[in-house]
């Protein structure tokens, strides 16, 4: 993550699209459009491009709560996502974006509906993807599990071993 | 100065929660068996996968 400069990341309990445009705003990079800001809000977690910076509401509803015995892992599958993202945004090409729809529906079932009901745009589709697979491979990574799983079309192992940077 | 990037986030369709994102998970791990090739070749100490049957 160093490498593309992604290694930065917060924990905080408030909707994110209102504290991003906050911190863009003092950054001196100016405003997040309204719709972008309310769209941001519903957000677990954001992976902000220009900040360099990941940021987790760990307040959001789908956490299920501080007491939740699963917030660590939860907390960290939405951070390992929002990695992915700082990676596909810097490194997948034209073709793999304009790609997403194939992309989203190589994925398993539950998967795909995942992608399609959460209301992101198809321009979003294969970033999408890429976070959600390389949230999931490194979890199985960090337990050993190295390569891909048989429920994981090629297709898409390949597109996030590339973006991912991975040999095998 | 460049135009802002719009930030990328993770969302889930309303009612969703992680509970169903973590069971998800699990199923698509269960389809694999108690272990998968990677976590069998570690336990059993060698650290290539097994070749593939033909």
């Amino acid at each position: 993550m160093k490498e593309i400069r992604a290694d930065q990341w917060r924990i905080c309990a408030r909707p994110l699209g209102t504290y991003t445009d906050e911190l863009l705003r003092s950054a001196g990079r100016g405003s997040l459009p309204k719709d972008e800001i309310a769209r941001a809000n519903e957000a677990l977690a954001l992976w902000v491009p220009d900040l360099r910076v990941m940021l987790i509401n760990q307040n959001h509803p789908a956490f299920g709560g501080p007491s939740s015995p699963t917030l660590t892992y939860d907390l960290s599958r939405v951070a390992w996502h929002e990695w992915g993202h700082a990676l596909s945004l810097d490194r997948a090409e034209d073709e793999d974006v304009a790609a997403g729809e194939r992309y989203v529906s190589l994925l398993p079932e539950g998967l795909s509906k995942l992608v399609r009901q959460a209301g992101y745009r198809p321009r979003e589709y294969t970033h999408e993807v890429v976070a959600e697979i390389y949230a999931m491979l490194m979890i199985r990574r960090q337990q050993g599990d190295i390569g891909r799983p048989p429920w994981l079309h090629l297709e898409i192992y390949e597109l996030v071993r590339r973006v991912a940077g991975w040999n095998h | 100065m460049e135009p802002l990037k719009l930030p990328a986030g993770y969302r889930l369709p309303t009612g969703t929660t992680m509970a169903d994102v973590r069971r998800l998970d699990q199923e698509l791990r269960a389809t694999e068996g108690p272990l998968s090739q990677g976590r069998q070749a570690k336990k059993d100490g060698n650290d290539n996968p097994p070749p593939k049957k033909r």
